[in-house]
């Protein structure tokens, strides 16, 4: 780990040393302990703040796309001879990279504006799961020692095996190796476990209409509509929201139930082919709503209809901007 | 009003967004041809399938509508 | 593309508890009259037998 730390503070350095990166986001020590936060830097000698390891959660490519369309907003007032273009570095891990990818495909960004530093990635540390395993006392210190992360709490210290502690997107990742990197730093990561990927999911369908209502009304009422799932979710990026539209307005902004659980179902629903699975939703929601159980049904069945799986390659475009004539259509009603 | 409606026999309130093209000229047909269908529809016409957004069946369903039909 | 936005649609309301008999979707041409009129008479007995909505309505 130390190692990569290394070689990825040199490369950020060279980067933003030779001007090839404007800014760079990365990672860095978070305030509390055992937690990383992102950062973004610009000067070459803060690139030693510069980390990698198991508590960079947050995805990344949400930033590239803030800053070049914030930059790319404020160029509309530059005379079209004197517009700059700006070119992000970011370090990526495999979900990074496919939300990048999705971007790309997307048309939000040109690949000449993104400079990607591939990470391997072998999973990140769920801070609600860690907690939980901590039954909920305040941590103070933690330190990382091998597969362990030995955590220090008011009450005392305890051992922890670091794989009891990763988040549930992660135990399944199929892509946890970066697809699309211009510089890519250590190893190729060791593959997690993506046969069990769907497990969950097919428990969860087999379940009677009744019980999914009451888990989905459970789950929802949980909500209290901060929208930082949609903050943090680098597929959510239109300039206007729906939830903030007003003509017409599709929600109610009250704490009606079913105007949270309009709300929640049409974002997932926007996730159709776009969700890359990387957890940032989860991670953020204060309330712990499970949206990971409904985000990768979504998932399930835009594979098992379309074979996509969302920024997976560049190739592949997303499967709600092309057709197939042999698309099933037994959902249809025929009497 | 709510009353009254409380005594009659229930009837679904069905919302049926429609295809300008195929299902609404279809619907037309069947009135010009005098086809005998039940009055619960209450008929939405889109320029075309590729119009509605998923949006329209999920706010049909919130806003009181037992069931939609999306035709094309 | 249409047709793939109301299967996932489909799919995902299923999934989360809502009956799948409430959203429909099919296909009639301009010259089936006779179509339209089986179809809503189908729908109207499918929904007649899940009874009214209670999930998703709000309430004013």
């Amino acid at each position: 780990m130390e190692n990569i730390d290394k070689k990825l503070r040199e490369e950020a350095k060279r980067l933003l040393e030779e001007k090839r990166v404007d800014v760079l986001i990365g990672y860095e020590t978070g305030t509390l302990p055992l937690t990383a936060t992102p950062c973004f830097i610009t000067n070459p000698e803060d690139a030693e703040k510069l980390v990698w390891n198991a508590f960079c959660t947050q995805n990344l490519a949400k930033f590239v796309h803030d800053l070049v369309s914030q930059h790319r907003e404020s160029q509309k007032r530059v005379k079209p001879e004197d517009r700059k273009k700006k070119v992000v570095g970011v370090v990526a891990r495999g979900c990074t990279t496919r939300s990048i990818i999705l971007h790309l495909q997307e048309r939000q960004y040109g690949r000449d504006e993104v400079v990607i530093i591939g990470v391997p990635c072998t999973g990140y540390v769920d801070r609600k799961r860690l907690s939980a395993l901590v039954n909920g006392e305040d941590i103070q210190e933690g330190a990382r020692e091998g597969d362990q992360l030995v955590v220090k709490t008011t009450v005392g210290e305890k051992k922890i095996t670091i794989k009891d502690a990763l988040a549930g997107n992660c135990l399944t990742c199929r892509f946890n190796n970066p697809i699309l990197s211009d510089v890519m730093i250590g190893e190729q990561a060791p593959p997690m476990n993506p046969d069990q990927e769907y497990v969950e999911i097919e428990a969860f369908e087999n379940l009677p209409t009744e019980e999914r209502w009451a888990y989905f009304t459970k789950e929802m009422d949980k909500c209290i509509r901060c929208y930082a799932c949609r903050q943090a979710c680098p597929s959510c990026y239109c300039k206007t929201c729906f939830v903030e539209q007003s003509q017409p307005q599709w929600v109610g902004l009250g704490e009606d139930t079913t105007d949270t659980q309009v709300f929640q179902l049409m974002r997932l629903f926007h996730m159709v082919g776009r969700c890359v699975d990387c957890g940032s939703c989860s991670s953020v929601c204060p309330m712990g709503v499970d949206l990971r159980k409904f985000l990768k049904k979504i998932d399930k069945d835009v594979f098992e209809l379309f074979e996509n799986r969302a920024g997976s390659s560049m190739e592949d475009a997303p499967p709600l901007s092309r057709f197939n004539e042999h698309d099933k259509e037994d959902f249809t009603f025929n009497p | 009003m709510a009353e009254n409606l409380a005594n009659k026999e229930w009837v679904p309130k069905i919302v049926a967004i429609v295809c300008n093209w195929c299902t609404y000229a279809g619907a037309d047909l069947a009135g010009i041809s005098r086809i005998q269908y039940p009055p619960n529809v209450r008929i939405i016409r889109v320029p075309c399938t590729g119009r509605i957004n998923p949006f329209y069946i999920v706010k049909a369903l919130q806003t009181g509508a037992d069931g939609v039909l999306v035709s094309g | 593309m249409a047709r793939r936005k109301f299967a996932t649609l489909k799919r995902f309301l299923n999934y989360i508890g809502l009956e799948g008999d409430r959203t429909i979707f099919t296909w009639i041409s301009a010259s089936e009259g006779e179509r339209f009129a089986n179809v809503i008479k189908g729908v109207t007995a499918k929904v007649r037998a899940l009874g009214p909505a209670a999930k998703l309505v709000k309430k004013l």
